[in-house]
């Protein structure tokens, strides 16, 4: 039996009790009311389109094209080589080391054109990548204050070398689409090698023609399309171009920095760390690539003794000593690759004189004491050869090589055995090497309405050097 | 939707102050089993109201504020047949009714809670529910969340991924439905969400991974409820696509307190037979030179005979060898009880495992602590709180794709006398005692605490809010001492640091309301539902290593990021009973996430299901061998959201090196889509439940037909568009989600459940579960889509996701001489454009289509009680890359059949070449079925006449178990059941649900020795 003023007391308090209960209950749910401010997540950490499409952050937005364009050139940490990796690998300045079959197959020119291969697909991604972001960069750059400087002839010019890089070691076949800062898809279509080298030709003229690029870029976007115009076969023009480019001109790199991962030299980290990739002595059982090192010729620094692959077995790895930072730069332009355009001008124009002068002024650029005309060859062909074995060496691990090695079969009519190291290759089980001599384009590239898949080479319009 | 709001909350809030203030009567009573035993958990209530209560450990209950008048009062328990009597109450008065249970192995009587915290009883329920409740179990071979629920749930595919300590499992129900996303259920512990991130690795291991579900003690919980899907789970919204693991922590009952206490020690061992020897043969030419003899030297004629044949295993035969025996201890402690009157209860319990693993550097150290209290406030209103704190730290070798990796570097090292004085015959550099160079360590605080209130005003009307958080925090710490690689790989040392901070936060408010209208009843329910997940992460990494110290010099990256995405839900139920024999439930819910594209509003989940227990119709013919038949249907949508910010576009910030400086650039993240909307699962199961024999035989079957529509689908994006990577690092193709395409699972589920041996001195209990899953890819979007290619597995439309494809080619022994030369072997071009398998052909399945499991557990005489499950998976393929790097691939090939003349035949021959040529692996993706015996216990329980002469003692016994005891399969590998990538699927690396075995860890064969006492 409950005491008649103690039941009183007690309903007076259920009543408070309830309405303090009936808040903390409702209190989540009536917060929830509000739903849009709810459901709101503060991002702190991603860039929005409006920050990223807003003309005070033009900074930002040039260095992140920088970013792509190195990443491009020399990989990620750990996950991608890089295109200097890539072509070196395909060329005779590297060798597959470690068990990843999509890198031996890049080392053994014997990839599927069908469905592509995942390590040179990665090139082919973030130069693409490093192409639009620069376009789309530049974009923003017009009509402000920056318009017509020389970051923005920069971006033209990273685009055009992007492109350039694109047309010379891939197949013919690449389409140059993008994604604009609105996020708006233009698929491009296939174009021949040639279609593509003029595309990177109309970004360096339009670097060229900005008013206040000033003379480096000017300078670089002459050294780009010399270099589109040599590959064409344009060997006049090319040297025509190369001519205004001055002795001082200081080489334009891919900059690495080791404050963060993702900008690191990743063909430092994949030699040097990883083991994954070495340095090559001398590719070639059968015919022989060139040979490399430091007592071969001093721009090719080689450490002569191996060590142990990432592979392990009897897999050694030889470490290059050219790049031996993770913050360790990658020229891509230079004074002295303009005077080799210009001496290849030359040679094909019979200059033979004018040939050697240059010659020997590129090298002298690098320190390098001149050659005599007994050295440089007293045939075309052996003017061929040293004016290639000159480039390798002056250009060693910086993504040229294997657009040299193209042009001998394509230019110069090399046959593929006498240009490319044949027989047994030194990555593991000593595999023979294969017979391509372009890399394939990305298996994804059926997803582009633009793109006619053909059995045999893919994407590709063709294998040809 | 603030009218909504507005008008829930005047109900509610005018409803509470009245409400609390209603007198009624009280129940009391007891519940005792056939042989007059006392009963607990049994779960008493009046029929129509939401009063009810648990009997303890006296099998004693009471019901408080029961309705007045004459009510019927109902007790079920699962594996016993529910009864029901009638009693009168007065008001303020005490009735008694007193009840005794038969068993029965359908179980109708159970009780499950739903999505609106209610409880229902499985009769009344339209689809099929798995409860596991651990008071049925030995749990001595348990040692994991996932343990517990391995092979005990049809439909539910727990796939433990390697032999490594404290690496998880993945986690699947009824197939896998998303192409692009994650197939984790939601996991709900105590009515919050909480962090069902099934990889929680970061640092770089090559592949095992731990898992945040496998933190929980399976000694704190009571009892696991299964969703299974759409048709189950609608009312849990968006996540729930893939069923729902709900589990309920132990809480105490009235009377004294009660003292359990365990301490169990586990033995683990890797077999000799699980791993392979590795072989060289050495020979000559043909001209007397030394040389290697592998078969493709001898096929070639390079090696003309064999004059030696080296074999070793460096995991077995090395003396300083890193496989050890590994061994955990585990020691726990719990104290429950309550008030006399039931008022106050709690249950508290710590526990601390700790011991090491098969390798060196797999290490694990856990301590589990738990407190849950819950007091009768008044006679209207229970508050509870629950609460769990973890702290641990798991060290996590090197193995699987890792070039530091212990079984890599053991299996791919030279058998040879001189690799063998070298390094114990590692491979080279490695040696037995350089080989574990690296190391991660995973250490983890983590708190899951959830307040309730369940206030129940009126007999007919029950109110519960729950408010809870799961708090997550997890530091991994990655270490190469300075000098320590062999390989020179981060000569100057490695000091790496990732530390993870999750909050999950689960606000939930429902009305339930039942009533009565003469043969029909009423459930109502309605609720409410906010959610939240939000993370940051910071990395940062250094190297120079000060000797015997892990402080750096030179610091080497940093990183930091955080997000989150929230949900609000509401949601309803109605469900009317007609003579508590049918049973018809629609419910639907709404949903609102950040993660949905800008320009989508509420999706919505409808549901609706049937329960017809027919047995019980008055015109069914009384059949006496048949005691219980019911039948089931229940259809239902769920969904799971789009990935977090996949809808936006965005931008990273990266570094970019500009001369000597380095300065931030903005770069392109994600292209986003403005449209994107949570993927939905319909799914329709029909089934019925058959008992026999008073209950001693029960059958219980389900079909499910799930198909997933608007398929969140990760499309690959042309590279030409210059569209950003997944991952900066990572890289990979651009892509874009799109809601395109749509995936269908179906299948069957059944259980046999048979006690044929009843008898005072002799009690027998057998279980048989099936699960079959026919998965498949219906569409791919529009046509325009070419496959998805992920190395050997494709997503291609009309087979399953994730199917295995091999490139074809031919072969014969052209020449008759017994070897296969590689001129022999010959690819099978693609002929045409519109070939979209690609010159390759489909080879199966990687996930299992068929599961079978027995249990059975004898008691004899009370005191000795035998258990075991026997488990069989199969249907699937699994990629032996580690066989194909051991036979073809790599430098180091010392695979048996490589080396050993004779040991292949022309098949394995061709495989070899084939591989060798980058022909394809067909051969190397093998089929994966096999039989586990997965558990045997043995227990002896002290009889009461020993236990009375140890002071304060109730209880005692021994328990011998063990676990992976015996396989049997025809796969080549170590162990079936691994996968390289650990628990990796869609949630991190969309679209690519790699499954492999890369020389993974298999599964050790464990013993464990456990005394279990109570006072």
């Amino acid at each position: 039996m409950q005491h008649p003023s103690n039941s009183t007391r007690g309903s007076r308090r259920l009543p408070l009790r309830g309405l303090a209960l009936g808040a903390v209950l409702l209190g989540p749910g009536l917060a929830a009311c509000d739903l849009d401010k709810t459901l709101a997540v503060k991002d702190e950490f991603t860039v929005t389109p409006a920050v990223a499409g807003d003309t005070l952050y033009l900074d930002n937005t040039y260095a992140g094209a920088r970013s792509q364009f190195s990443v491009a050139i020399g990989g990620v940490e750990n996950n991608f080589m890089g295109l200097v990796a890539h072509t070196g690998l395909a060329s005779d300045e590297m060798y597959a080391a470690d068990q990843f079959i999509t890198r031996w197959v890049l080392d053994l020119r014997d990839w599927d054109y069908d469905n592509s291969n995942s390590e040179s697909d990665e090139s082919f991604r973030w130069l693409q990548r490093a192409r639009v972001e620069s376009l789309n960069a530049a974009s923003l750059f017009a009509g402000t204050s920056q318009g017509g400087s020389a970051r923005h002839a920069e971006l033209y010019n990273i685009a055009g070398l992007s492109t350039l890089m694109l047309a010379e070691n891939f197949c013919s076949g690449v389409s140059l689409g993008r994604v604009t800062t609105s996020g708006e898809f233009q698929y491009g279509t296939q174009l021949t090698s040639a279609q593509v080298y003029d595309a990177a030709i109309a970004y360096f003229d339009s670097a060229s023609a900005l008013g206040s690029a000033g003379a480096r870029q000017l300078n670089l976007a002459r050294i780009g399309k010399a270099r589109s115009l040599l590959d064409k076969g344009d060997f006049a023009g090319a040297a025509s171009l190369a001519a205004q480019v001055p002795d001082n001109f200081a080489p334009y790199y891919a900059e690495y920095t080791s404050a963060s991962e993702r900008a690191w030299n990743a063909v430092n980290q994949f030699n040097y760390e990883e083991k994954r990739v070495s340095a090559t002595p001398q590719e070639g059982t059968i015919n022989k690539g060139l040979p490399y090192g430091r007592t071969v010729d001093p721009r090719t620094p080689i450490n002569p003794v191996s060590i142990v692959s990432n592979a392990g077995g009897t897999v050694r790895v030889f470490l290059q000593e050219k790049y031996t930072d993770f913050d360790s730069d990658i020229p891509l332009a230079t004074a002295y690759e303009a005077r080799y355009i210009q001496a290849e001008g030359a040679l094909n124009a019979n200059n033979v004189a004018s040939f050697e002068t240059l010659l020997n002024q590129a090298r002298a650029l690098q320190g390098m004491g001149a050659l005599t005309s007994a050295q440089i060859g007293t045939t075309t062909d052996a003017r061929v050869n040293t004016l290639f074995k000159e480039r390798a060496y002056a250009m060693w691990l910086t993504g040229h090589r294997f657009s040299d090695m193209r042009r001998l079969v394509r230019q110069y009519k090399r046959s593929y055995g006498s240009v490319f190291p044949t027989g047994n290759s030194m990555t593991v089980g000593n595999q023979p090497y294969g017979t391509e001599a372009a890399f394939p384009i990305p298996f994804d590239e059926s997803n582009n309405p633009g793109v006619k898949v053909t059995p045999g080479i893919g994407s590709c319009l063709s294998i040809e050097a | 939707m603030r009218k909504f709001c507005g008008l829930l909350a005047i109900l509610i809030a005018a409803a509470l102050p009245g409400a609390l203030s209603a007198q009624g009567g009280t129940v009391t009573g007891r519940v005792v089993d056939a042989n007059q035993r006392p009963l607990s958990d049994v779960q008493v209530g009046i029929v129509g109201t939401t009063r009810g209560a648990l009997t303890n450990q006296q099998g004693a209950f009471t019901i408080s504020n029961s309705p007045t008048g004459a009510v019927e009062v109902r007790a079920s328990r699962i594996g016993y047949q529910q009864s029901v009597q009638r009693v009168t109450v007065g008001a303020g008065q005490t009735a008694s009714v007193n009840f005794s249970l038969s068993q029965a192995v359908v179980e109708l009587g159970a009780i499950v809670v739903t999505a609106t915290g209610a409880e229902q009883r499985v009769r009344e329920i339209g689809n099929s529910v798995s409860t596991i409740q651990t008071s049925e179990l030995e749990m001595g071979p348990i040692q994991t969340v996932s343990d517990l629920i391995a092979g005990r749930a049809p439909g539910v595919q727990i796939l433990p991924n390697s032999g490594t300590l404290g690496s998880g499992s993945r986690i699947q129900i009824r197939g896998t439905s998303s192409v692009s996303l994650a197939s984790t259920p939601l996991i709900i512990i105590d009515g919050i969400r909480t962090n069902n991130d099934v990889e929680s690795t970061e640092l770089f291991t090559g592949g095992q991974k731990t898992s945040r579900i496998d933190d929980l003690n399976p000694e704190d919980i009571e009892s696991v409820e299964i969703l299974k899907g759409p048709a189950a789970s609608a009312l849990y919204g968006t996540a729930a696509a893939n069923g729902v693991i709900q589990i309920t922590t132990k809480h105490g009952q009235r009377g004294t307190a009660k003292i359990g206490a365990y301490g169990q020690h586990t033995n683990l061992d890797i077999l000799r037979s699980m791993v392979p020897d590795n072989f060289l043969a050495i020979g000559h030419t043909a001209a007397g030179a030394k040389t290697e003899c592998d078969l493709t030297r001898r096929a070639s004629g390079v090696c003309v005979a064999v004059d030696s044949l080296y074999q070793y295993n460096p995991l077995f035969d090395a003396a300083n060898s890193p496989l050890r025996s590994g061994g955990v201890d585990k020691y726990g402690v719990n104290i429950s009880g309550g008030s006399p009157t039931g008022d106050i209860t709690y249950y508290l319990s710590g526990e601390r495992e700790k011991g090491t693993g098969t390798v060196i550097d797999n290490s694990l150290d856990r301590i589990n602590l738990r407190a849950n209290v819950s007091s009768l406030v008044t006679p209207k209103l229970r508050l509870s709180a629950n609460s769990g704190y973890i702290t641990s730290l798991i060290g996590l070798p090197q193995n699987d794709n890792s070039g530091g990796g212990i079984f890599l570097n053991a299996l791919e090292g030279s058998p040879t006398p001189t690799n063998v004085a070298r390094g114990q015959g590692f491979r080279s550099p490695y040696t037995a005692s350089n080989v574990s160079f690296w190391s991660n360590d995973e250490d983890l605080r983590r708190f899951t605490g959830s307040a309730n209130a369940d206030f129940r005003p009126l007999s007919w009307l029950s109110i519960n809010g729950t408010a809870g958080v799961d708090q997550t925090n997890r530091f991994e710490k990655g270490f190469i001492g300075i000098n320590a690689s062999p390989s020179g790989f981060f000569s100057q040392g490695l000091r790496e640091q990732f530390r993870r901070s999750q909050r999950d936060l689960t606000g939930t408010l429902n009305a339930n309301a039942v009533k009565e209208f003469g043969a029909f009843t009423s459930t109502t329910a309605v609720g409410t539902q906010y959610y939240s997940s939000i993370f940051d992460w910071t990395y940062a990494a250094g190297q120079n290593v000060a000797p015997g110290t892990k402080a750096t010099s030179e610091p080497l990256s940093a990183d930091e990021n955080g997000n989150g995405d929230k949900l609000f839900g509401l949601y309803g139920s109605e469900q009317i009973g007609f003579a508590d024999r049918l049973f018809v439930t629609a419910a639907l819910r709404g949903d609102k996430s950040n993660t949905f594209g800008q320009k989508i509003g509420f999706i919505t989940y409808p549901a609706i299901s049937a329960s017809w227990v027919v047995k019980d119709e008055p015109w069914f013919p009384q059949i006496s061998a048949l005691s219980n038949l019911r039948l089931r249907a229940a259809y239902g949508e769920s969904g799971l959201r789009p990935p977090r910010l996949a809808a936006a576009q965005t931008f990273t910030n990266e570094a970019a090196a500009l001369g000597a400086t380095t300065i931030p650039g903005f770069v392109a993240n994600n292209v986003g889509n403005a449209d994107l909307e949570a993927e939905i699962t319909h799914e329709t199961e029909f089934g019925g439940d058959l008992g026999l024999l008073d209950d001693r035989l029960g059958f219980e079957i389900t079909h499910y037909q799930k198909k997933t529509s608007n398929a969140l689908i990760q499309r690959p994006l042309p590279s030409s568009l210059g569209a950003p990577p997944g991952d900066q690092f990572s890289g990979g193709e651009g892509s874009q989600f799109f809601n395109l395409g749509s995936v269908s699972n179906k299948g069957w589920e059944g259980a046999f459940r048979a006690e044929p041996v009843r008898m005072e001195n002799v009690d027998l209990n057998l279980r048989f579960n099936f699960t079959t899953n026919k998965n498949r890819l219906l569409t791919l979007g529009d046509t325009s889509i070419p496959p998805i290619v992920i190395s050997l597995q494709r997503d291609i439309a009309g087979y399953p996701i994730a199917g295995y494809w091999a490139q074809k080619y031919t072969y014969s022994d052209a020449n008759g001489d017994g070897l296969i030369q590689a001129a022999e072997v010959l690819a099978v071009p693609r002929l045409e454009q519109d070939d979209t398998t690609f010159n390759t052909s489909f080879r199966g399945s990687p996930f299992p289509t068929r599961e079978y499991s027995f249990t059975g557990d004898l008691t004899l005489f009370k005191s000795f009680r035998v258990s075991g499950l026997l488990d069989h998976k199969g249907g699937n393929y699994l990629f032996n890359w580690g066989r194909r790097s051991r036979e073809s691939e790599a430098s180091a090939v010392f695979g048996e059949l490589r080396q050993v003349p004779g040991a292949a035949n022309l098949e394995e021959q061709a495989a070899i070449i084939a591989r060798r040529k980058g022909l394809g692996s067909m051969l190397y993706i093998e089929p994966a079925d096999f039989w586990k015996l997965r558990e045997l216990s043995v227990r002896w329980s002290a009889p009461q006449s020993l236990v009375r002469r140890i002071p304060s003692t109730n209880g005692l016994s021994l328990t011998v178990s063990g676990r992976n005891l015996k396989t049997w399969t025809d796969y080549h590998g170590p162990d079936p059941e691994v996968n390289l990538p650990g628990q990796t699927d869609s949630s991190t690396d969309p679209g690519r649900q790699f499954v492999a075995d890369l020389l993974t860890m298999p599964a050790p064969r464990t013993v464990v020795v456990r005394i279990d006492a109570s006072f």
